[in-house]
């Protein structure tokens, strides 16, 4: 009775590592696209990947087939980022995150040595984009990526991140002003050709 | 609609999130003020730029790669009666039925000639799994390669 049980069990977790496996191969170049945006180079977005694959094989169980496969992924990936940088000890959570219609004015942060990656603006080399998203905080820059390079809407973003739109919202706003004031210090003349092309 | 009010709305403008009637305030309001317009062409042109970075190709063989852990992840959280030996399988097997028969208050037939139940294998897994449970929750949980192989 054992084995029938076993056996048949075995059937099914086959064909689900089929269905799993087809999936993931549809969905993991744009996967490891948002990764690359989110870490910034491409041993940490692997790493990433491979982190959120292996996530969403052990809870593909609880994944709900109304959502595209690629939109649960992209989530799980975003909340293994979250855990990966919390694990180097450098996400802060402060009232930062507050909504800023909501009350005093919160001071953007300059200090670069206090941000949350800086191994990671040191690591990115190749864009001034890619390196001004390192200097934005994490929360903030998974937002304005999901927002201009997945082109998700709001209430997408929300639900990917778990919190509400006028977080996101918020979360958007700080997150190109500090990208801009990145690159306002350090590549002047990208932010006067990026006007430009307008 | 005063300046604090309009930049606040500048980005979720740049992206078509502003409700109508707030849409028109704070146009009207760029209309009107050159420092806050400069601002939101700001805010665009950092957007259109965003969007205009080139895709990122993925690394020569990562989906084997990917593919490759999963199974690993599969063969490292397969059920114990499916990586051991036979013989072994055997034993667990019996094993299980004398504790569903314990647990029905049954005789237990098998596990007289069986040697003890490896139970506190079986919670050591339970436990991981159920800290596992919730793959959006704060803390990962990160299993050897070699779990459950021991
Ligand atoms: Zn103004």
């Amino acid at each position: 009775m054992a084995f029938a049980i076993a056996r048949d069990g075995n059937v099914a977790r086959a064909l689900d590592r089929e269905h799993f496996e087809r999936l993931l191969k549809e969905s993991y170049r744009q996967a490891y696209a948002l990764a690359y945006r989110l870490t910034g180079n491409a041993a940490d977005a692997e790493d990433l990947l491979q982190d959120a694959a292996i996530r969403a094989y052990r809870f593909f169980h609880q994944y709900d087939p109304e959502l595209p496969f690629g939109k649960w992924l992209a989530k799980i990936l975003c909340n293994a980022n979250v855990d990966r940088i919390r694990r180097r000890g450098r996400l802060r959570t402060t009232s930062l995150d507050q909504p800023s219609e909501a009350g005093g004015h919160v001071p953007e942060v300059a200090d670069w040595n206090s941000l949350p990656d800086r191994a990671m603006v040191e690591e990115s080399v190749s864009d001034p984009l890619q390196e001004g998203l390192a200097a934005v905080r994490p929360e903030f820059r998974t937002a304005v990526v999901l927002a201009d390079i997945e082109g998700m809407e709001y209430e997408e973003i929300a639900q990917t991140m778990g919190t509400s739109v006028g977080t996101v919202r918020s979360r958007i706003h700080r997150g190109r002003k500090q990208l801009r004031r990145y690159l306002l210090e350090k590549f002047p003349d990208f932010v006067a050709r990026m006007v430009d092309e307008l | 609609m005063n300046c604090r009010n309009a930049q606040a709305k500048l980005s979720a403008l740049v992206d078509g999130e502003l409700p109508g009637r707030e849409a028109l305030l704070v146009r009207e309001h760029l209309l009107r003020c050159p420092r806050c317009a400069q601002e939101w062409r700001a805010l665009r042109g950092l957007k259109l730029a965003m969007g205009q970075l080139p895709d990122v190709e993925p690394p020569e063989g990562l989906e084997e790669r990917l593919l490759a852990a999963v199974r690993r992840e599969k063969e490292a959280s397969r059920p114990i009666r499916l990586w051991l030996p036979a013989a072994a399988a055997a034993v667990a097997a019996c094993a299980t039925l004398a504790l569903l028969n314990l647990r029905a208050d049954e005789p237990a037939v098998a596990s007289k000639t069986l040697p003890p139940v490896p139970a506190s294998f079986e919670v050591d897994r339970d436990q991981a799994y159920v800290a596992a449970s919730d793959p959006f929750g704060p803390g990962p949980v990160v299993l050897a390669a070699g779990y459950g192989r021991r």
